[in-house]
């Protein structure tokens, strides 16, 4: 039996695919590729194929992880060309390997976001030094997260439209960061958020 | 929602580029000449991106564009974020069709939400038969829900197709497909929310033509003064005469009244503004008259070879769950029942069958396709079919082997069905459903529904004996001729369920869950009970309470239908023109998506009839006389009207009629001369040969 990764684009209208449609379409991507993927037993056997790190509706990626078994060999090579085709608008299948490196192991996601209405032009940088928190909402109830344990090297620069341009790592896990939740200290009307790269504790790129 | 936020029309009136280039052409909105394009980009005012669709010569040799709008996805891109689902609002889904260079823009509409919409097998047909056809594009348009309506009327977002982003208002056709009658204030607001007059009369040019088709077309009446033409049956081919007519017109700059003229030859189409309906001062219809040589009786159009006929192996998929998830195929089309209260089963006749090889190759197709887990096969009434088992013996192989499964909606229970289903569903034991429809014997003939007590007891003994344990069955109150015998027979019969159950199952320890739903009985246009008279709701309720007391057996549940939301669709399934403007009122008082129980009120529609001066219980609760002129019988279904009156005096006397294969009752549906029908064929003389 063979773990299989794949590494794929969510871009365009796919960014209002919610994470939950966002597997089942791609279960049927699979199927109508005629890509065997490795079946759970049981009563309700479903196929075992997880997108790791949950992306929110709205925003775009560039790096987002399938992991899925396959009882099959399949061809590294060909994998991605078989499956784009299959794909909505705004999805893309990028690169396919074995899942080797382990997903722990991502502790920063490089984003980019496009922020819209941002009157002030805070000092980022002073505030992920300051020890400032924010207010993360869980099914649990409401967390205090600390902005210089999941936000680095924040950069902000203006563009011609008046829009600004953030580029910043977020922590990907233990705490997960939604960037939206800089809404609170950046104070912006609206942004767009993409993820760009994923990477290991020490800013490498993780593969 | 009495005074618009917006109106995109507004935004383009004060649009001077309508001035500019008036000169090009008699329809300034649609067409440039190429050179100014460029310059109508410029001044173009709105939030929204100009397009040009498609490029053709015109009379004089320049190079004329057709243009329209796509709005500007940037606004989308705001406030999509905001609502619920918004994989709705977006198109983009695998196995769309996108054809940005149609010369014929169509706005397919549906008056419901997307999850529903696309559930819908008849809007996945016309979808794939009109872009099928060269230069024609059909685009999707489903309501929005509350959320994403609230956030367009904000920001100034007309409806748009999903496919090219195109504001309805810009499209050559709006198609509303109306299934239910209690769409039909939706399609108002959608109408309002396109920027579009809601009146056909308000609405002078020739684009965007406002047409309705579907089951609720068999009474356009209530709806008749929105609508510029119907659609009167099976769309696949009329829809695209229709749509080269119009092309033809628009592109000789031709004004809409000539082209109804013509359209109203096509056989099928109903133009509504070339009949004049007179009323007698007890209210009823005294006549209704075609104006000049608009024909006396519109018959349903269907499709004739219904084997080769064009089915949607290839449709979008769904990025987001909907109602049913899944593809399906089309068994047959009619039935054979003659169900006297159905208005399915009188209105799709004759019964024509797709033979297992085209259904095989279709299924598989589309689960090739869209990758799903669920094949449906759908008609009325499955069990009818001839070839069901070569069916599905066809078809489990290879969707096993895929993963995925069958459903088999509406099967008789029986033997054989259950052994189909224990293959077709493995382990899976899904509910069973019945719908006897009247508890006594009696009653049931009186409807001429063919179900015994012992068919139903022999079936659900076999299938409590085979582990299943879930039942469901569907009966109505308020049938004519209906007791309180009648009434209590449900509970008898529910009784006798339960025996059954302690008798046959095999697992006594898993107890049955038996669901008993009632609902109000709704008297429909071109059935045998069109002249009937609703219940009150007072009574229903009264055998609502009756069967209830009756009911509390162990495992039982009851479940009834409210009994407001069927009055309305009493109301204006056998309505005339003059709730035209009741629909109005109803939607300007904030009536909408009242499918969904949460946004009806019945209050609205009472204040509504009162403020018109029109009486609820004329329309509901009216016994018909047998000679009255009915609002709805310019629009012939193939079916003549003199057997329904036939079926009507046998309902009174509990006398049945056998189906159409035990015997032709030569209803008159054999002369729509469908292939591979169940009909007789005709002979040379016209007559059926029974
Ligand atoms: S079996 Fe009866 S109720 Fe069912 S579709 Fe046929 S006519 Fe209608
Ligand atoms: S003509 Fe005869 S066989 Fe055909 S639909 Fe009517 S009753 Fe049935």
């Amino acid at each position: 039996m063979l773990k299989y990764r794949l590494i794929f684009e969510k871009t365009d209208t796919a960014v209002f695919i919610s994470h939950l449609d966002t597997m089942r379409t791609l279960q049927r991507i699979f199927r109508r590729a005629d890509i065997p993927v490795k079946y759970s037993q049981g009563f309700n056997p479903h196929p075992i194929m997880s997108v790791v790190l949950p992306l929110s509706v709205g925003q775009s990626s560039l790096c987002e992880v399938l992991d899925f078994e396959s009882e099959s060999a399949l061809n590294l090579k060909e994998l991605p060309g078989r499956l784009t085709p299959f794909c909505p608008h705004g999805i893309r299948i990028t690169d396919a390997r074995l899942a080797l490196g382990k997903i722990s192991a991502i502790k920063w996601v490089e984003v980019t976001g496009t922020l819209y209405g941002l009157t002030q032009s805070p000092d980022l940088a002073a505030l992920c030094g300051s020890g400032a928190t924010i207010t993360k909402k869980t099914k649990k109830g409401e967390l205090q997260l600390t902005l210089s344990e999941c936000v680095r090297q924040p950069e902000l620069s203006a563009n011609a439209d008046g829009s600004q341009t953030l580029r910043l790592f977020i922590s990907a896990q233990e705490p997960s960061f939604n960037p939206e939740l800089l809404r609170q200290v950046l104070g912006y009307a609206r942004a767009e958020y993409r993820r760009v790269s994923l990477r290991t504790a020490d800013f490498e790129g993780w593969a | 929602m009495n005074s618009p936020v917006f109106s995109y029309l507004d935004f383009i009136r004060r649009a001077n580029f309508r001035e500019q280039f008036a000169a090009f052409s008699k329809n300034p909105r649609r067409m440039l000449c190429h050179a100014t394009l460029r310059r109508a980009l410029f001044f173009c005012p709105i939030r929204a991106i100009c397009q040009a669709h498609a490029k053709m010569p015109c009379k004089n040799g320049v190079n004329v564009v057709l243009f329209t709008h796509m709005i500007d996805t940037t606004i989308l891109n705001e406030i999509l974020p905001l609502v619920q689902k918004p994989a709705r609002y977006t198109g983009g889904e695998y196995g769309e069709t996108v054809k940005p260079g149609a010369a014929l823009r169509v706005a397919l509409c549906f008056p419901d939400l997307y999850e529903i919409g696309m559930s819908n097998l008849g809007c996945r047909i016309l979808y794939g038969s009109g872009n099928a056809e060269d230069g024609i594009a059909v685009e999707r348009v489903f309501a929005p829900d509350k959320d994403f309506r609230e956030q367009m009327t904000k920001n100034g977002v007309p409806l748009y197709t999903l496919e090219t982003k195109t504001p309805v208002s810009e499209c050559d056709i709006a198609a509303f497909s109306l299934g239910y009658e209690m769409c039909f204030t939706t399609v108002l607001d959608m109408l309002h929310l396109a920027g579009l007059p809601l009146y056909s009369e308000q609405r002078d040019s020739l684009t965007p033509l406002v047409v309705g088709g579907g089951v609720c077309c068999y009474n356009p009446e209530p709806i008749a003064d929105f609508f510029d033409l119907f659609i009167i049956g099976e769309g696949e081919e009329v829809n695209t005469e229709v749509y080269r007519l119009l092309e033809r017109h628009r592109n000789a700059g031709g004004s809409k009244s000539a082209f109804l003229l013509e359209a109203a030859k096509i056989p099928g189409v109903y133009v509504p503004s070339r009949y004049e309906t007179a009323y007698n001062a007890n209210g009823t219809v005294a006549a209704i008259s075609p104006r000049d040589d608009a024909p006396a009786t519109v018959t349903k159009r269907i499709v004739r070879d219904f084997d080769s006929a064009y089915f949607p192996t290839a449709s979008p998929v769904p990025s987001t769950e909907i109602t049913h998830d899944r593809v399906s195929v089309e068994l047959f089309r009619g039935c054979i029942h003659g169900c006297r209260f159905c208005q399915a089963g009188y209105a799709y006749r004759p019964l024509r069958e797709k033979s297992a090889k085209t259904l095989i190759r279709q299924g598989k197709a589309a689960i090739a396709h869209s990758g799903c887990e669920e094949l449906g096969l759908l008609s009325l009434s499955s069990s009818d079919y001839t070839e069901l088992a070569a069916l599905c013996d066809g078809l489990l192989p290879e969707l096993s082997q895929k993963g995925a499964s069958l459903s088999l909606p509406s099967l008789r229970v029986d033997r054989f069905s259950l052994e189909l289903m224990r293959r077709a569903l493995g382990l899976r034991k899904p509910g069973l459903t019945f719908a006897p429809e009247a508890g006594s014997q009696r009653l049931r003939d009186v409807i001429n529904k063919k179900i015994t007590e012992e068919d139903i007891l022999n079936g659900l003994s076999s299938a409590f004996s085979g582990g299943w344990n879930t039942v469901k069955l569907y009966f109505m109150l308020g049938l004519p001729g209906e007791t309180d015998e009648d009434v209590l027979a449900i509970a008898e019969l529910t009784r006798k369920i339960y025996w059954t159950w302690k008798s046959a199952a095999t697992d006594k320890k898993r107890p049955p869950r038996i669901t008993v739903s009632t609902s109000f009985f709704v008297p429909k246009p071109h059935t045998a009970f069109q002249w009937a008279g609703q219940i009150t709701p007072e009574e229903y309720m009264r055998r609502v309470s009756l069967l209830r007391e009756e009911l509390h057996i162990k495992n039982v549940v009851y479940n009834w239908h409210d009994a407001e939301n069927s009055v309305i669709e009493a109301l204006l399934a056998r309505g005339d023109r003059r709730l035209s403007p009741v629909l109005e009122r109803v939607w300007r008082d904030g009536g909408n998506l009242e499918g969904w129980s949460e946004n009806f009120s019945f209050e609205r529609w009472q204040n509504a009839m009162t403020d018109s001066g029109l009486e609820l219980s004329f329309y509901t609760e009216r016994q018909r006389g047998k000679d009255e002129i009915l609002p709805w019988q310019t629009i012939s279904i193939g079916v003549d009207a003199s057997f329904l009156l036939k079926e009507a005096v046998r309902a009174e006397t509990a006398a049945t009629t056998p189906n159409c294969r035990e015997s032709c009752s030569a209803c008159g549906a054999a002369e729509l001369c469908a292939e591979n029908s169940v009909c007789p064929k005709i002979t040379a003389g016209g007559a059926a040969n029974a």
